[in-house]
């Protein structure tokens, strides 16, 4: 109980000499109010140079450009995107504006789990598994590299019609759009619940390594 | 690593590859290098557009593809590469300054593309440059001759490039068919250009067909194979030897500034730019380069004096030999900024405080006062401030931790400079990452007007060449009111604010240039050992997940 | 008792024996010297010059007692002043014109702090000591004897006026030195002979800084040259000015043939850095930016100022 009396006792606090402000000198103004949330600016930016001005007008116009050519390219990546409705200056260097959809890259030099083909393939198969289970079966068991082959080879050309029909579909808007986001939503519990099913994916280029620790690490396989 | 930078990689990446690509960006900014499976999973994007993110990233050079396990490749994101896409109108300036328009041109369209083979880059850049070329000419004024040597004019110029190291080459696939292609190059290949690439002839056939409007003409070039990409420390060697000679011709004359140059070109025939020191070249070389130079030798003589360590007088063979010691010179405009910031950040005064703490390395308040002749309040006002920005550091000294009056605790301030330039870094990043964000609810708020404005300006052009009089051409100008106009000024000050950002792109030039620096393993240079130690620390912790 | 004469000889002893040592003689010295005498004949001879002010006491802090001289001239003008008085005039007087605190007269002379500021009082008023305030410690008062003045270090010297550093003076002053140096500069880029012949030229000695700043009379305060070179030295650390060397003999060394100090005026490195062309660079709120709460690039008042207005 004493213990906690003592910091009250004289009721003396701190001496202004403590905090560092020396007799006489009196003390900041009492704040009233809260402070401004923007104190006045005691420096001000600095004007830029007249000729600094002219390089980097020069910069800004290619800045821009350049901004707005990755925007139309085929690189900005974006499951929903509509063309701006005017015309820009930059349009007129829009040679590859058109081929949105599907990258157009040399995928010789990409690892192959990237190619389109690779992932068409793979969704194709996994939904193919899941619907007709007997097949899904009776491919497991046959391990028939030959088969798989050839089933890889169908798929691609399956996937080339559903681009295109994809590509049809942009075209009519919204609608279809939203249609689109709601079934890559399904698509990707179903790939979050099938970690499995994607790491066969991951392996069906006829090399036989088993990740082992992966393997521990998720749950138990559909096969 | 920092927060400020993830922030900014992820606005970079959301503007001009959007917001899938910025996603997987940013989980790789976050978690260091992953394989496909695990960045879908933590992501939750479809596959799909995961792997297109990632061949994005890849073809931009923004993602490496490394070898995890055998045949899994795992992606790691170079995210200080992420930033430089800011810097570069940068170099297309500067190729443009060296190499004229054509040169502009290839660079252009090579940063575009991130990687791209020597025919597209060519075709490109023709068709661009030709059209180009005609509506300046307004029709059809261009000779035939000029048009149908465009493409060889541009391929010496991709070849001048190439051997000058601003472009090189890139590592090809060893193993086809592989899942995981490994990726290599020989040195020499880096930056020579076989002339079995081109075909010329294809090359103009394309040309024309493209110029007919043949988007995709079937046309095959025997280069397919072969890409070509940016070589960023090429030109950042270019800015880094820009600023030392700026600073030169600033602090000397222009003639002492050209000096250096020379200097700086004949060291890096025998030396690696990004060498501390480079090795020395005698006298004699450098009148061989400076013929008409007039005083040579005072000049060597002052810049042995004035440039921050940078000359160094190393013997007498040869009439003297003079060896560059680049990491002075960094660390010497590394100080020079560092100062210049506190200057008109804090004041004059501020300033000199900060030099004489930096040069005394401890100081005492009261020493701080005496010296620097400001009154000990204000001394104190300075260093406090400068304290809670942290460009200052406090030293307690006590002889004993018994609290007594008599036992009196010495505070000294001094200055760790590798933490104040991690500091400013880390405030670049957030003011370049407030700039954007400041265009974009500028450009969001007045989009309307812009517009608009895009739609004038397009109609007054189309007026104008077509023969409009200047009457037509006011009267459509004047369908934007006076109150409009004022308007979309406003609109278009995020105008200003995109080319400072380029700036302020500049600014960490200077010291993202230290921290390149560092990268060389540079022992001496203080600023160096910044921000790459603390990002294999952060990234090891990541990488115990496996 | 003893003789009269013989007395007088042990007085004139001991006398000597204090202007042997001068911090002062013991008990035990003035023993080992005569050490046929009695304790109470020295006690006597003692109190005897101390009667007459001629020695002083002091006391040790072992408790040993000290004698020693008192300075014939203090002898005159603290005549008849009471004892503690001559003790604090004394102590003052060893302070010379570094001074000395009231608290340090206390511990030096083991009189009660009252009195000691009693005493001084009294001395004040005789004017045989004076008070000021130090600029070190512009509220404490020092003192020291009356027809002294207080050492430069106390007053701050020419840089202040009422104990109150006058920073108005050192900037005018800096600049003023600043304006001569580049004015030199300027000149010197006119001098044919290469640039090394420019930089010497622009070179000015701390001397020839002062003769100008006496001859444009922006004060009546006399500097020195170190008071000069002190200033100088604010504008080497402000980045403005370079400082070196030069030996005897060189073109505008001094006739003393000592080491001049050369200063000579230097452009930055570096031009304005680009950040600070911006709000963020100079915002005092950058570190509590945030994408939420009320500081956010959005809200940020100085970004809309400097987008409206161009400054």
């Amino acid at each position: 109980m004493g213990g906690r009396g003592r910091g009250r006792g004289k009721g003396k606090g701190m001496t202004l000499e403590q905090l560092g402000v020396q007799k006489g000198e009196g003390l900041p103004e009492r704040v009233l109010g809260p402070p401004e949330t923007y104190p006045p600016l005691e420096f001000r930016p600095v004007p830029p140079t007249q000729e600094k001005n002219l390089a980097e007008s020069y910069l800004l116009v290619v800045k821009k450009e350049f901004r707005e050519h990755m925007q139309n390219s085929q690189y900005y990546i974006q499951p929903a995107v509509k063309r701006p409705d005017i015309e820009r200056y930059s349009d007129r260097y829009q040679v590859l504006a058109g081929h949105r959809g599907q990258l157009s890259l040399n995928w010789s030099r990409f690892p192959k789990e990237l190619h389109p083909a690779t992932i068409a393939a793979a969704g194709k198969k996994r939904k193919r598994l899941k619907v007709k289970l007997a097949v899904k079966a009776k491919r497991a068991k046959s391990k028939d590299v030959n088969i798989s082959e050839r089933l890889e080879a169908l798929e691609k050309k399956e996937a080339q019609v559903t681009e295109e029909t994809e590509e049809d579909g942009d075209d009519e808007g919204e609608d279809k759009v939203e249609g689109e986001e709601v079934e890559e939503v399904e698509e990707v519990d179903e790939e979050l619940d099938e970690e499995t099913d994607y790491a066969n994916n991951y392996f069906d280029n006829g090399d036989s390594y088993l990740d082992e620790e992966d393997d521990a690490l998720e749950e138990g396989g559909v096969y | 690593m920092s927060l400020q930078l993830m922030k900014l990689t992820d606005k970079i990446l959301n503007e001009y590859y959007g917001n899938i690509v910025a996603q997987v960006g940013k989980m790789l900014f976050e978690r260091g290098s992953h394989p496909l499976r695990d960045i879908h999973r933590l992501t939750g994007l479809p596959r799909s557009k995961v792997a297109e993110a990632l061949a994005v990233l890849i073809q931009h050079n923004l993602v490496l593809v490394e070898e995890w396990r055998p045949n899994i490749p795992s992606y790691n994101l170079l995210y200080d590469r992420v930033f430089l896409i800011l810097r570069f109108p940068r170099y297309v300036f500067l190729v443009r300054e060296q190499f004229g328009e054509e040169g502009e041109m290839v660079v252009d369209v090579i940063l575009k593309e991130g990687q791209a083979t020597a025919s597209h880059i060519i075709v490109t850049s023709c068709v661009k440059l030709l059209e180009a070329s005609e509506n300046a000419a307004g029709g059809s004024s261009i000779t035939s001759s000029s048009y149908e040597l465009k493409h060889v004019t541009l391929r010496n110029h991709l070849i001048k490039l190439i051997e000058n190291g601003f472009i090189q080459r890139c590592p090809s696939p060893q193993t086809l068919g592989k899942p995981c292609p490994s990726m290599s190059i020989k040195e020499d290949e880096l930056h020579s250009f076989p002339p079995e690439l081109l075909d010329l002839k294809a090359l103009q056939q394309e040309i024309q067909a493209r110029r007919a409007g043949n988007t995709n003409p079937d046309i095959s070039h025997p280069n397919t194979d072969v890409l070509w990409r940016i070589n960023y420390e090429r030109f950042h060697v270019e800015f880094r030897d820009s600023e030392i000679r700026n600073s030169i011709h600033r602090r000397v004359d222009p003639l002492a500034g050209e000096c250096l140059g020379a200097m700086l070109k004949l060291s890096y025939k025998t030396s690696d730019p990004w060498a501390p020191t480079l090795n020395p070249v005698s006298v004699a070389e450098i009148r061989d380069q400076l013929k008409d130079l007039k005083y040579l030798n005072q000049y060597l003589k002052i810049l042995e004096e004035q440039s921050g360590g940078c000359v160094q007088l190393v013997g007498d063979a040869g009439g003297g030999q003079y060896r560059l010691n680049l990491a002075n010179a960094v660390n010497t405009l590394t100080h020079a900024l560092i100062y210049n910031i506190i200057q008109d950040r804090y004041g004059s005064k501020a300033a000199r405080v900060f030099r004489l703490i930096h040069k005394n390395s401890m100081m005492e308040q009261e020493q701080i006062a005496e010296i620097s002749m400001i009154g000990k309040k204000d001394a104190y006002t300075l260093c406090s401030r400068l304290f809670r920005d942290n460009f200052l550091q406090l030293h307690e000294l006590r002889k004993t931790y018994a609290p007594s009056p008599a036992n009196k605790t010495i505070y000294l301030f001094h200055v760790d400079i590798n933490s104040v330039v991690r500091n400013i870094l880390e405030w670049c990043y957030k003011a370049l990452y407030n700039l954007i964000v400041q265009r974009e609810t500028r450009g969001s708020e007045n989009r309307r007007l812009l517009e608009k404005r895009t739609r004038v300006d397009s109609i007054v052009e189309n007026l104008r060449q077509s023969g409009g009089t200047d009457d037509q051409i006011k009267e459509v100008e004047e369908m934007l009111s006076p109150r409009k106009k004022w308007k979309e000024r406003r609109g278009n000050t995020s105008l200003p604010l995109v080319w400072r950002n380029g700036r302020k792109g500049e600014v960490d030039e200077q010291i993202k240039n230290d921290s390149g620096l560092k990268d060389e393993r540079y022992a001496c240079s203080a600023v160096s050992r910044l921000p790459e130690s603390g990002v294999k620390s952060i990234g090891d912790t990541h990488g115990v997940r496996y | 008792m003893a003789s009269t004469d013989l007395s007088a000889e042990i007085e004139q002893r001991v006398l000597e024996l204090c202007g042997e040592f001068k911090q002062g003689i013991t008990y035990q010295i003035i023993q080992n010297d005569m050490p046929q005498l009695k304790l109470d004949i020295i006690v006597q001879i003692i109190n005897k010059l101390l009667a007459t002010s001629r020695v002083d006491m002091l006391k040790k802090d072992n408790d040993i007692l000290v004698f020693k001289l008192r300075d014939p001239g203090t002898i005159h003008r603290i005549k008849g002043a009471e004892p503690e008085e001559q003790v604090v005039y004394k102590i003052i007087e060893e302070c010379t014109t570094s001074g000395i605190w009231a608290r340090e007269i206390r511990a030096k002379s083991n009189l009660h702090l009252n009195t000691v500021e009693k005493v001084l009082r009294k001395l004040e008023s005789k004017k045989l000591i004076k008070s000021f305030n130090s600029v070190m410690a512009p509220k404490k008062k020092s003192y020291l004897l009356y027809e002294l003045e207080p050492d430069r270090s106390l007053t701050g010297g020419a840089w202040y006026s009422d104990q109150q550093f006058d920073s108005e003076f050192v900037d005018i002053l800096n600049q003023q030195c600043c304006r001569f140096l580049e004015d030199k500069l300027s000149t010197a880029r006119q001098v044919a002979g290469g640039p090394m012949a420019v930089c010497n030229t622009s070179y000015v000695s701390s001397k020839d800084v002062l003769k100008h700043i006496t001859a444009i009379g922006i004060t009546k305060v006399r500097l020195t040259i170190e008071d000069i070179e002190t200033i100088l030295e604010t504008l080497v650390y402000d980045g403005k000015v370079e400082r070196s060397i030069g030996g005897a003999g060189a073109s505008v060394g001094g006739e003393d043939g000592g080491v001049v100090k050369l200063y000579r005026i230097v452009s930055s490195l570096l031009p304005t850095p680009n950040i600070i062309t911006i709000p963020c660079g100079v915002c005092p709120l950058i570190k509590e930016c945030y994408h939420v709460g009320n500081v956010t690039a959005v809200k940020c008042r100085y970004m809309k100022e400097w987008l409206n207005l161009e400054w």
